[in-house]
């Protein structure tokens, strides 16, 4: 297939690879796109189709023990025999996101659509609503959210811009707040679990299942940003991080898929190599940088917010314990050997650095 | 100087009046208060319910006394260590106050100045509360170890009377200091 595309359509399709792979934008469009002719549509599917399931198939393609219909099976997730249920299916949300970032990012990514004190302006959130649906997402969209909001910080405009725009695409997709570890559904009236859970008892879990991966890469990012953040934000994302963490086990657990903990031991394995590096005493010190704390009550209550993320791991362990009381035959026996050997092949070598650093973080006695 | 028709002219003594000024005088009670939490993470080598009645046991041994609320305190220098009733964490709390002046012309010069000077002091305080609870964090610490390290004594050797029949019991300190104890049972 070939199709001669001008400026404005070029433009449209960097904006595409923006959302979706991160790549810089460097067209500068003459009139952004606004209505997409049906080829360019076509052509801005195709690879979305294709940037979305290669990122599946390479996260899939590893042989593997999965959890099918509570019993293990050895295979690759893409196996015809694993994979009955899969739907990647995009609705009409991605198609706006495309489209509406085309025509209206430059207007947003503007230092004067910042009010002083107050955040985005009250035109930018207007804009970025208009840009982002969050009602009737699917499968796809939740994908594409969740990319988009990786690459995210690639975007060059205003940091109180990016949090709202961020926030605005967790609204729309469970992954993206998988990927985002921050917790505002309270704005749009939803519980973090029920959300979260939308993930595993459908056809988005193969999502979590290829993108594990992914996900270990992008937590252990996202919390290395929370440490560093702005000292006021600092303990606010820490304690975001840590909830929705935690609500990630319970939707795991409410949906006996607990065999998917394995990216969550691992990124808490790979931080005590990245921002978890040192003694605790060095982390304690590294997590008060760029701080002005002058009282032990507000050096508490950065100390326990890391805490409530390194606690992550004893929950983890708890549950294995747990599901080690299932015997043979018990309906959750398979999903309990599964999340026994990965919490004693990632998390258990790695558990006394990991409890030493909580005990630092909450001056734990005993 | 110059004369003037013949008369010279001289310097003339004049009397200014400054008038006093009045002095308000406004002053405020400056509290500054800071504390510090611990977790206690008590080991399950006995019912839950066992191993806190033994730990209250022995920290009320150690001096600290029953608060109204059920929670357990004792003085350290100049700040309050509290365990809390359900046994989970103690907090090292520490305050300090006291009274400042200031004065102005007005009462609104007065009351920025009292502003300035309250602000200045709360800052002395926290640094005097922080300084005392960073000076006490190490006995409290030592004071609950201690307490703690009674209390898996005794929860070992009833755990051990409840397996069966205690033949023998040695207590050690390790190279390193560590408490080693040794019981012998004989299980029926």
């Amino acid at each position: 297939m070939s199709l001669r595309v001008s400026v404005d359509e070029g433009h449209a399709l960097e904006v595409l690879d923006l959302l979706c792979r991160g790549r810089a934008i460097r067209i500068v469009p003459v009139r952004p796109l606004s209505e997409p002719s049906p080829e360019l549509t076509q052509l801005a599917a195709r690879r979305l189709a294709a940037t979305s399931m290669r990122l599946l198939a390479e996260g899939g393609r590893r042989e593997r023990v999965v959890l099918r219909d509570g019993r293990r099976v050895r295979g690759r997730v893409w196996d015809p025999a694993f994979n009955h249920g899969f739907r990647l299916r995009f609705t009409a949300a991605t198609h706006e996101l495309w489209i509406q970032t085309t025509q209206r990012l430059a207007e947003i990514a503007r230092s004067s659509e910042v009010v002083e004190g107050q955040g985005s302006s009250k035109r930018a959130r207007r804009q970025i609503r208009r840009i982002i649906k969050i009602a009737d997402t699917d499968t796809g969209d939740w994908l594409v959210y969740a990319l988009a909001y990786r690459h995210l910080a690639r975007i060059d405009m205003p940091t109180e811009i990016r949090d709202d725009f961020g926030r605005r695409l967790c609204l729309g997709s469970p992954l993206a707040t998988l990927f985002a570890l921050e917790d505002h559904l309270g704005e749009g009236g939803l519980d973090l679990v029920e959300y979260l859970g939308d993930l595993v008892h459908g056809p988005g879990v193969r999502l979590v299942e290829c993108l594990e991966d992914l996900l270990v890469d992008q937590w252990v990012a996202q919390i290395d940003a929370c440490m560093r953040t702005t000292a006021d934000l600092r303990r606010t994302r820490l304690l975001a991080a840590a909830t929705t963490l935690h609500a990630w086990l319970g939707a795991l657990d409410r949906h006996h898929r607990l065999d998917l903990t394995t990216s969550v031991s691992r990124a808490l394995a790979r931080l005590l190599d990245h921002a978890w590096s040192g003694s605790p005493a060095e982390v304690v010190q590294r997590l008060f940088t760029g701080t002005s704390l002058g009282t032990f009550v507000e050096k508490d209550a950065l100390r326990r917010a890391l805490a409530g993320v390194v606690q992550v791991a004893e929950r983890v362990l708890r549950l294995r314990d747990r599901m080690a009381a299932h015997g043979f035959g018990d309906p959750r026996y398979e999903e309990s050997q599964l999340l026994l050997a990965a919490c004693d092949e990632h998390l258990r070598p790695h558990f006394p650095r990991l409890d030493a650093l909580a005990s630092a973080l909450t001056g734990r006695l005993g | 100087m110059t004369a003037l028709s013949g008369v010279t002219a001289m310097s003339r003594g004049y009397r200014v009046r400054y008038p006093a000024p009045v002095w308000h005088n406004v002053s405020a009670h400056v509290e500054s208060a800071d504390n510090c939490a611990m977790d206690v993470a008590l080991l399950d080598i006995l019912p839950e319910p066992d191993m806190l009645a033994l730990l209250r046991t022995h920290l009320q041994a150690d001096g600290w006394q029953p608060t109204l609320g059920g929670a357990l305190s004792k003085q350290f220098g100049d700040v309050t260590a509290e365990l809390t009733p359900d046994g989970k964490s103690v907090t090292i709390k520490a305050s300090a106050k006291r009274e400042v002046v200031a004065r102005g012309t007005d009462s609104t010069k007065a009351n920025e100045a009292l502003d300035q000077v309250k602000a200045k002091a709360e800052r002395e305080l926290a640094g005097r509360a922080g300084k005392a609870i960073a000076a006490a964090e190490g006995d409290v610490r030592a004071s609950v170890q201690a307490a703690l390290q009674k209390v898996y004594v005794e929860a070992l050797k009833r755990k051990a009377a409840s397996l069966g029949e205690i033949e023998g019991m040695q207590e050690s300190r390790g190279a390193d200091g560590e408490l080693e104890l040794t019981i012998k049972v004989r299980v029926p």
